[in-house]
């Protein structure tokens, strides 16, 4: 008896990721397309038929859709079914937060050393598939992995143009403290104001403002 | 020896000596009075000038006509010794002296009303004291100046005054604020703010109105208040770049896309003129069309992408799932309006699946005049009570109001939700 075919949903909005993962699914005897889709806000509907395996789910999708958010959902409504989240974003948090997901992979598009193919092998088969460490990106004159956890959260908020108060409140810290930091990373890379610092990290992807988070 | 015994030039000197005491005791008075010291100095200032001065009246009165007190003082006066006048004429112009030097040590050490009035006066600030019923106590020129130029007049009503600050009337100054701490600007550019304090004093109720010299700091709030404005544009415009970033790298992507497809073409169609002027055989010209063949196919998949947004994914994911979505009316499916309409119809699809049981979504759009009315509807099973908001419908609510729409959910008989969104002036 043939072995049933794993299907696979793709959430994807860039055309060549979203081709190459379709090109692969439909050229492996193990996995099946259900559908390569743009937006993570739809992936749930496609789960309610109970059609749907394996997610491969970008974060950054159209719409404004958080695929890590959205993952987090289907996880708690249909459990089995596994997700592995692919992103070409070095955004420091994604790979934390997609563990709090409990989604089963994490795959880095541009710079995965593991083939998709392997981590989808490897997850079906009940792994746990995840980088050491989200990859290194140059701001400034300094490496992304200079950053500190707190000096990259208050670097999220500068590039969604929050005031050093405002973002204070946000993160229930003091002004000076923002402040403090903004001037260690100015420091680090060497850029001659926040501006500079903010457009080039959201640029290279190394922080993305949650747009939901940021709305409510 | 007595008085009466000494020569006439120990007599004069005895009157020079007296004369002089009385008449420094006058100016030792004169000064104690001037610089207001305590009263027993003054009366000690008095008798410095009394004594020595009655001494010289007697000193000069003829005994030899008549009985009276005076002359009785006199004979008295004479019968003294000589010696014993003359210590104490000196001693009273040490008094009258000391007098003086003291009057003036205490003047030059103690503020008068005069210097309070004088200091007052130079202060920088606008002060006035007046009465419960706005009659001036004690006004400084900076004040009166004020007034003048607000009122038309020096300070002559502090309670008309404080109204007119207060309700910001007046002509000719810019009225900055009004009420309680009223803010003026004047012809020379200058800001002041006023004050007013009531203070206790002997029972009575005395104001206090301060007018204070606050042109610099305005100067920098105003300033502040337009660097902000320009922080918070940026701000805007930096959100915006983060907003849009991913859509800048989408068209990067796509511009490179097509720079490769332009390329690629380039050389198929060189390799092609190549081949068919070299007159090739058929194998040649198979693989020249499986070349053609497998690089139209990758174009192809590079000019083709996920299907978009909105209701065309919305009608894909339903059709994969066995639902149908049956549209009635002109649904608008593009633009902010069509952006809300396919996310109700999304949460109304999981919702009908999850929970009710159907396989058919109905939307139903009904243009009036300046709105657009939609009913969301499906054939599965009614609610069975009322339907509370979870996570999804609440999200959705916000979308729908910061649209300037309002929602409505009704429960029974069956399902609906309705979404009025503004619709841009069409009906």
């Amino acid at each position: 008896m043939m072995e049933k075919k794993i299907s696979v949903l793709i959430v994807e909005d860039q055309a060549m990721p979203a081709e190459l993962f379709a090109h692969f699914v439909k050229t492996s005897d193990r996995y099946e397309l259900v559908s390569c889709i743009d937006s993570a806000s739809y992936a749930e509907v496609y789960c309610l038929a109970g059609k749907v395996d394996l997610i491969l789910m970008d974060v950054v999708t159209a719409g404004g859709s958080n695929g890590i958010l959205e993952a987090e959902k289907i996880k708690k409504k249909y459990p089995r079914i596994k997700i592995i989240i692919v992103t070409s974003m070095p955004e420091y948090s994604f790979l934390s937060r997609a563990k709090e997901a409990g989604v089963e992979g994490f795959w880095y598009k541009e710079v995965g050393k593991t083939p998709i193919l392997e981590v989808m092998d490897r997850v079906s088969e009940g792994e746990k598939v995840y980088p050491e460490d989200s990859p290194e990106t140059k701001i400034g004159l300094a490496d992304s992995h200079e950053f500190t956890s707190r000096e990259l959260q208050i670097l999220r908020e500068v590039t969604g143009g929050y005031s050093n108060q405002e973002i204070a409140e946000k993160m229930g810290i003091s002004p000076n403290v923002v402040r403090n930091h903004i001037a260690t990373m100015l420091e680090k890379t060497g850029f001659r104001s926040r501006t500079q610092l903010a457009v080039r990290a959201r640029e290279s992807g190394l922080v993305i403002l949650d747009r939901s988070d940021d709305e409510l | 020896m007595s008085y009466l015994d000494a020569g006439s030039a120990l007599k004069t000197l005895l009157q020079i000596a007296l004369a002089f005491s009385a008449l420094f005791g006058i100016a030792a008075l004169f000064l104690g009075a001037m610089g207001r010291v305590r009263l027993r100095f003054l009366w000690l200032g008095l008798a410095s000038f009394l004594l020595p001065f009655s001494a010289l009246l007697l000193l000069h009165t003829d005994v030899s006509e008549g009985e009276g007190l005076l002359s009785f003082a006199a004979q008295s006066l004479y019968g003294l010794p000589y010696g014993l006048l003359l210590a104490f004429a000196f001693l009273l112009l040490l008094l009258a002296l000391s007098g003086i030097f003291f009057c003036v040590g205490y003047i030059h050490s103690h503020l008068s009303p005069m210097s309070v009035k004088e200091s007052f006066d130079d202060l920088p600030s606008g002060v006035c004291f007046a009465s419960e019923d706005g009659v001036p106590l004690l006004t400084n020129s900076k004040m009166n100046e004020i007034s003048l130029e607000i009122m038309g007049a020096t300070l002559r009503d502090a309670s008309c005054f404080w109204d007119e600050l207060s309700k910001g009337e007046g002509d000719g100054v810019a009225f900055l604020r009004s009420g309680d701490s009223p803010l003026v600007g004047l012809k020379d550019g200058k800001v002041y703010s006023f004050s007013r304090h009531e203070h206790r004093l002997r029972g009575e109720t005395v104001y206090e109105i301060v007018a204070s010299d606050v042109s610099e700091p305005y100067l920098l709030s105003l300033d502040l208040e337009k660097k902000n404005a320009d922080l918070k544009e940026f701000a805007k415009r930096l959100r915006e770049h983060g907003e849009k970033i991913d859509e800048y790298t989408a068209e990067k992507e796509t511009l490179e896309a097509k720079l490769y497809i332009h390329d690629e073409l380039g050389k198929l169609l060189l390799l092609t003129s190549k081949r068919l002027s070299e007159d090739s055989d058929e194998e040649g010209k198979e693989e020249l069309l499986r070349i053609w063949e497998h690089d139209l196919k990758a174009f192809g998949s590079t000019a083709e992408g996920p299907s978009s947004r909105g209701f065309e994914e919305l009608e894909k994911a339903a059709f994969s799932i066995g639902v149908s979505l049956i549209y009635e009316g002109d649904v608008p499916k593009s633009g902010r309006i069509g952006e809300i309409l396919s996310r109700a119809a999304l949460e109304c699809l999981t919702n009908l699946v999850s929970h009710a049981k159907g396989d058919e979504l109905s939307v139903k759009a009904e243009a009036e005049k300046g709105r657009i009315r939609v009913f969301f509807t499906n054939n599965g099973l009614p609610p069975s009570g009322e339907i509370k908001e979870g996570g999804g419908l609440s999200s959705l609510r916000l979308l729908v109001e910061r649209g300037g729409g309002v929602m409505e959910i009704k429960s029974a008989p069956r399902f609906c939700l309705i979404l009025t969104l503004p619709n841009g002036g069409k009906a």
